[in-house]
């Protein structure tokens, strides 16, 4: 990902962390000790890669819990909904301020949380400088994580004491590369209930070695193809090649980092939800975002998509743009992103109208195998064409889909 | 088929702790018996350039960061000389042909000594931009390969800089290869490494497949690389900051608008500062060393001494790199600061490294021939 950052150190940080996090969280037994092993060692993995990095997240999360007191004070009506809503754009404020404004808050941000670890302590400064990684690494999903958390409390759905704010926010496993998993997935109320189980133990051993297979051996033999995309002026062999070997490339880093994480939860006898559940082999674009990333799809469909009315017919295709946009912006926010979420959101909105119809591709195939087929290959021959708009600014875009079709000259 | 696939990863296989620990112990003794094979396969690949009749443990940085390996433990024959130094000791030589090639300075001294009849092996611990701490990894490492003399060279950008006490793709390099010899030592190392770090670490004494991760990682990406054009295209493309390492970014965001502006800036001499416990520590363990040993600061280039303030924080830091070795040092470390040692502008080809031996080889014999001769005499 960046200077310091790689799967490779990341997955032995991870690994060490909880090679030392596991004994301790099973003798311990009581719910408040073994918060506090997941808080601790979430800590240390994250001041890992950078201390400064420890110290904001430690900041982001330790501020939630005074600030939803400070809004229990606000009378109910309009003033706590303003408050509300104010509280969701500070959560959603660095991750929006690191997507707009790149590098111009990027440096910035270290550079403060630099000097306040130099101020704090010059030996932790000096040690703190040493570490390459300046990208605030899983911001993206503490945000939605943090978002999610302030939505189901303001909604009465729970009301979790601090130290299970921090248990949640910094739980290591999720910390870094996500999947954006809720809060009841940690059942932080039977945590002190958890007992180690061998099944536990067999099934985070499976997912923990195919996460490796993906990542260091799939992902790492498809790596090329991103430097081949987004450098496709230089490119040697036919563009759609590198682009379908990047889909995979995409798939197998993001799933393998996802069943680390999975794996490795379940180490502590939680059960994350999945993440990606085979997306390049679903019939249809909706399929596909049920099962591709579906801790981001879950988020938007529990805060966008139902609230924005996408149960209601009449404003059922509202919802389904505002549910893309969400998603694709999370990415980023660009312009690339924002045609990306359109055109997710227009083929879903065709397809609702299709589904409307009763229309079907086993109309025009009769061969039921075959209409399958066609349908998983025009979903992902659809989706293919969307990924060069996560990697491609958008002032290249036209020269890229241009080389793509073989219109340049 | 989503059925069938499904059923690989949610189905658990023989869920007994019993399972669990006959794999974990398969797990065990395949990555035992991989290491075995790979400590038993030539090194291949990632040789150093520098390698040569005259030198050992020389690390080529630039190619083997990636691969934390320490320097390579080659057996130096005993009354060698230990050379601790970071690139200043590269130098882009035109031989009498015409042809441009790598030397390294303690090779060119060490032959030079040889041709005068004092036979001299040096072994040389490089690594690319060595930062303090590395210089301290080294000194140690060097010294329990029972040298006859150790002369180390601290460079005058990282001696002092408050950003770098060690650079991050050295630590990792070097820092898993080398076990530092001193408990005090051990706490800062223990400060510097990641937990990841320590497993491989740990791991790396029993087996080398961890560690050789790196290794293939970087042999396999250089090949898919090799017939990647994009790739250099992609080179030329600026990064930006999230991409940038540790002392790039520590440089364009110190508010400095000049280069010795920075340096001044990052330089601190404060006694408390790691660096200068670092540098201490290094005195320290030379002067505690059964054998002669000499710190030098290699000289910067003259024309770029002339840029503002730049003299002054170089003079500065030479005077306390000598305050340190004389105060520390205990009367057993030199402090060379010779006349002939500060060759002239068009030498260099930077602010350091050098394309002009001139009279540097002939200088350093000299100095090199007399520590060994004195630690002689003083049977040290």
């Amino acid at each position: 990902m960046s200077g310091g950052f790689d799967a490779t150190s990341y997955f032995y940080d991870l690994f060490a962390v909880v090679l030392i996090a596991i004994p301790a969280f099973y003798l311990c037994r009581g719910a408040l000790a073994r918060k506090l092993v997941w808080i601790l060692s979430g800590v240390v993995l994250i001041a890992a890669i950078a201390p400064r990095l420890a110290f904001f997240y430690l900041l982001y999360w330790m501020l939630i819990p005074p600030v939803w007191s400070l809004l229990d004070r606000v009378p109910q009506g309009l003033a706590r909904r303003v408050a509300f809503f104010s509280h969701l754009i500070a959560l959603l404020a660095p991750m929006v301020a690191w997507k707009l404004l790149g590098d111009a808050f990027v440096g910035p941000l270290n550079k403060g949380l630099a000097d306040v670890l130099w101020a704090f302590s010059p030996t932790l400064g000096q040690l703190d400088a040493i570490r390459d990684v300046f990208i605030p690494v899983g911001l993206s999903f503490a945000t939605f994580r943090a978002l999610d958390l302030a939505i189901q409390r303001y909604l009465g759905l729970l009301d979790p004491p601090a130290v299970d704010v921090l248990a949640y926010g910094l739980f290591p496993c999720v910390l870094v590369t996500g999947p954006i998993c809720q809060f009841k997935e940690l059942d932080l109320t039977g945590i002190a209930r958890t007992r180690a189980d061998a099944e536990d133990f067999s099934i985070a051993l499976q997912r923990i070695v195919l996460g490796l297979v993906k990542l260091f051996i799939l992902a790492k033999l498809l790596a090329p193809s991103v430097v081949m995309v987004t450098q496709f002026e230089a490119l040697e062999v036919p563009l759609i090649l590198a682009l379908v070997a990047f889909a995979w490339y995409f798939y197998f880093n993001f799933s393998g980092y996802a069943d680390l994480a999975i794996g490795f939860a379940r180490l502590f006898g939680v059960r994350l939800e999945e993440n990606f559940h085979y997306p390049y082999l679903q019939r249809n674009l909706q399929l596909f975002w049920a099962n591709w990333h579906m801790s981001l799809t879950r988020f938007a469909q529990r805060n966008v998509f139902v609230p924005a009315g996408g149960m209601r017919a009449r404003t059922q295709y509202r919802a389904v743009v505002a549910t893309m946009m969400t998603i694709a912006l999370w990415h980023d926010l660009s312009l690339s992103l924002v045609i990306f979420g359109i055109y997710h959101s227009l083929g879903l909105i065709v397809l609702r109208l299709l589904g409307n119809r009763k229309w079907s591709l086993s109309r025009l195939i009769r061969n039921e195998t075959l209409a399958r087929t066609t349908a998983t290959g025009i979903t992902f021959v659809y989706v293919l064409m969307s990924f060069p708009l996560l990697v491609i600014s958008t002032d290249r875009l036209a020269a890229f889909y241009s080389s793509l079709f073989g219109w340049s000259a | 088929m989503i059925r069938l696939l499904d059923r690989w990863h949610t189905e658990p296989l023989w869920p007994s702790w019993s399972s669990l620990i006959r794999v974990l112990l398969l797990a065990g003794l395949l990555t035992a018996a991989g290491g075995s094979v790979l400590s038993n396969l030539p090194d291949t690949g990632l040789v150093s350039m520098f390698d040569s009749r005259l030198s050992a443990n020389a690390s080529m940085a630039s190619v083997e960061r990636a691969r934390p390996v320490g320097f390579r433990d080659v057996a130096a024959p005993p009354g060698h000389v230990a050379w601790i130094a970071g690139s200043s000791i590269n130098m882009r030589l035109t031989d009498q042909r015409g042809r441009v090639g790598w030397r390294l300075l303690p090779d060119i001294v060490a032959s030079r000594l040889n041709r005068t009849g004092m036979e001299t092996h040096v072994s040389i611990y490089l690594l690319q931009a060595a930062a303090l701490y590395e210089t301290l990894l080294a000194v140690e490492h060097a010294r329990s390969g029972d040298p006859a003399a150790i002369v180390v060279a601290v460079n005058p950008w990282w001696v002092f800089n408050t950003h770098a006490i060690s650079r991050w793709e050295n630590l990792r390099a070097i820092g898993l290869g080398l076990v530092p010899r001193e408990v005090g030592t051990l706490g800062l190392h223990l400060a510097q490494m990641r937990p990841g770090q320590l497993v491989d670490f740990g791991l790396g004494r029993i087996s080398g497949m961890p560690i050789a991760g790196y290794a293939l990682n970087l042999k396999a990406q250089t090949a898919l690389n090799r017939w990647n054009p994009a790739v250099r295209q992609e080179r030329k493309v600026p990064k930006p900051i999230e991409q940038m390492t540790g002392p790039d970014f520590w440089r364009a965001y110190s508010g400095a608008e000049t280069t010795s502006e920075y340096f001044a800036m990052a330089t601190s001499m404060d006694e408390d500062q790691l660096n200068h416990r670092i540098l201490r520590r290094i005195v320290k363990s030379l002067a505690a060393f059964d054998g002669p040993a000499a710190v030098y600061v290699p000289p910067l280039n003259p024309a770029y001494l002339r840029k503002e303030g730049i003299a002054e924080i170089a003079a500065d830091i030479g005077d306390e790199v000598e305050r340190v070795v004389a105060v520390h040092g205990d009367g057993m470390v030199r402090f060379w600061d010779h006349p002939g040692l500060h060759p002239p502008a068009g030498a260099y080809r930077d602010h350091l490294h050098l394309k002009d031996k001139g009279r540097l080889d002939r200088t350093f014999a000299i100095l090199v021939k007399r520590l060994v001769l004195e630690g002689n005499e003083e049977g040290r």
